[in-house]
C-alpha cells in the first residue's frame, strides 16, 4: 500500500482526500484502497472523462484550474461508487455535491452498529427471543428476569419485532409446552381435588349424620344439624354455652353447658333472653 | 343400702342443679363430650354417686348407672343442693332455711321448682314443635 509520504503533493481538497491538479493523482491515500487498489490514482486514471470530487466516486466532469488559482468543477451527470454497504463505508451515490459527505458519513455510522459481531447479536438475541417465548410457565421467573434485565428484554423484543416469523414460532411452541405444563398440573389438582372432595364429602355426611358439634373453646359448642342422642331439643340445630359467675367460679343455675340453647327452658331463667 | 338408684336422679353441672325422672332420661339430657371432659357429678334422690360412661359408637351414647363401688354422699349432696338454692334464691325455691333443711326437704323443694320449669321436657312441660305458631303457643302455656 502506498504511505501517505509516497505521494506527499497536496493542492486542492476534495472533501475526503487531496487532489494536485498538476499531476492529476490524488496525493492522500484512497480510504477504499481496499477496493480500489488504487491509493493516489483520479478518476479512474481517465481524468479527462472523469472527475472525483468526493474523492471517493468517479463522475463523468472535470475540474479545470483558473488563472486565480480556484477550481472549477463541471459535472457530466451520473456516478459510479463502490458500494461498501459490507463493510460499513458506503455512500449514497446520489450525484448531489453536498451530499456525499454527510450521506457517507450516515452510511458509515449505520454500518458500524450492525457491522461488528452482528452474527452473533442476532444469534443472542434470537436465543433470548426464544427463551423468553418458552419459559412463560415460570411467571414469576419470567417477569423478574424481564425486571431485572430490561435491556436484555428489550433487546428481546428488538429480535421479535425484526423477526416476527421466528418470534411467532417460538411463541407457539413456548405457548405448546406450557399448555402441556398446564395440562399436567391441571390433572395433579384436579386428582388433588377428587380426593379432597371425596375426602370432604365423606367428612361432612358424617358431620350430618352423626349429629356432631364444633367446639369453640372450652364454653362454647355449636350443633349445626343437631345431635341424634334422643334428646327432645337436642335434635333441633342448637348451641352450649357455659355461663360462670366471675365471683364464684361457679356456673350460674341454669347456665350449664349440657343446656340445648335456645330451645331448652329452665326454671331458673329470669327472662326469656336467658335462654340465649 | 340399695345400689339401686331411686329418682329423681341429680346432676351437678359445677353449681348448676338438674333433676331427672330417670336414669335413662339423665343419659339422653347428658352429652357424650361433655362426660367424657367430666363435667357432671350424679346422685340418686339418696345420695348415691352415680356414674356416666359413655359407650362407643357413631354417635356416642351416654349410660348412666351406679357402679359396685359406688357410696351414698348424703351429705355432699346435701351441701351441693344448700348452695344451689341459695344462688337461686330461697323464697323462690321454697326453702325458708336451707341453711339447715334435710336432704328430703331439698329434693322435694327442688324437684317441685325444677320440675315446674320444664327440667324434662315432654313429662313436665311440652317441648317447642317446628313452627313459630306452636312455640308461641308453648310459650304461653308455660
Amino acid at each position: 500500500m502506498t504511505s501517505r509520504g509516497t505521494c506527499s503533493r497536496p493542492f486542492v481538497f476534495l472533501n475526503n482526500r487531496h487532489y494536485d491538479p498538476t499531476t492529476g493523482v490524488f496525493i492522500s491515500v484512497d480510504p477504499l484502497v481496499t477496493k480500489t487498489m488504487q491509493p493516489c490514482i483520479y478518476g479512474g486514471a481517465n481524468p479527462v472523462t472523469y472527475s472525483d470530487p468526493s474523492g471517493l466516486c468517479i463522475v463523468p466532469g472535470s475540474f479545470s484550474v483558473n488563472s486565480d488559482g480556484t477550481v472549477t468543477y463541471t459535472q457530466m451527470g451520473g456516478t459510479e461508487c463502490y458500494n461498501s454497504d459490507e463493510d460499513g463505508h458506503g455512500n449514497s451515490g446520489d450525484g448531489s455535491d453536498g451530499g456525499y459527505g454527510v450521506a457517507s458519513v450516515n452510511h458509515s455510522v449505520t454500518g458500524y452498529i450492525g457491522t461488528p459481531g452482528k452474527a452473533d447479536l442476532v444469534g443472542g438475541l434470537k436465543e433470548i427471543g426464544i427463551g423468553v417465548a418458552k419459559t412463560p410457565g415460570s411467571i414469576i421467573g419470567g417477569a423478574s428476569h424481564i425486571v431485572t434485565n430490561p435491556i436484555e428484554t428489550g433487546e428481546g423484543l428488538w429480535w421479535a419485532a425484526n423477526n416476527p416469523g421466528e418470534a411467532a414460532t417460538a411463541l407457539f411452541d413456548g405457548c405448546i409446552e406450557t399448555a402441556q405444563s398446564f395440562g399436567t398440573c391441571l390433572g395433579e389438582i384436579a386428582t388433588g381435588a377428587a380426593i379432597v372432595k371425596t375426602s370432604a364429602v365423606s367428612r361432612t355426611s358424617r358431620f350430618i349424620v352423626n349429629g356432631r358439634e364444633i367446639s369453640v373453646g372450652p364454653n362454647f359448642r355449636l350443633a349445626p344439624f343437631g345431635n341424634r342422642t334422643g334428646n327432645v331439643f337436642g335434635r333441633w340445630p342448637h348451641y352450649h354455652r357455659r355461663v360462670v359467675d366471675p365471683a364464684t367460679g361457679q356456673t350460674v343455675p341454669g347456665g350449664g353447658i349440657g343446656r340445648h340453647r335456645p330451645w331448652q327452658p329452665k326454671s331458673t331463667d329470669n327472662s326469656f333472653w336467658d335462654r340465649f | 343400702m340399695s345400689l339401686n338408684p331411686q329418682p329423681p336422679i341429680i346432676v351437678d353441672e359445677n353449681g348448676d342443679i338438674a333433676f331427672y325422672e330417670s336414669l335413662s332420661d339423665a343419659a339422653r339430657a347428658l352429652e357424650a363430650v361433655d362426660v367424657i371432659a367430666g363435667e357432671y357429678e350424679i346422685f340418686d334422690s339418696c345420695g348415691l354417686r352415680l356414674r356416666a360412661m359413655v359407650a362407643d359408637g357413631e354417635p356416642a351414647s351416654v349410660t348412666v348407672r351406679a357402679s359396685e363401688a359406688a357410696k351414698h354422699e348424703d351429705a355432699e349432696l346435701a351441701v351441693r343442693l344448700r348452695n344451689f338454692v341459695e344462688r337461686v334464691g330461697p323464697e323462690r325455691v321454697g326453702v325458708t332455711a336451707p341453711g339447715t333443711a334435710q336432704l328430703s326437704e331439698l329434693v322435694s323443694s327442688l324437684a317441685s321448682f325444677l320440675g315446674s320449669g320444664a327440667v324434662l321436657p315432654g313429662v313436665v312441660s311440652s317441648p317447642p314443635k317446628p313452627g313459630l305458631g306452636s312455640v308461641k303457643r308453648w310459650w304461653r302455656e308455660r
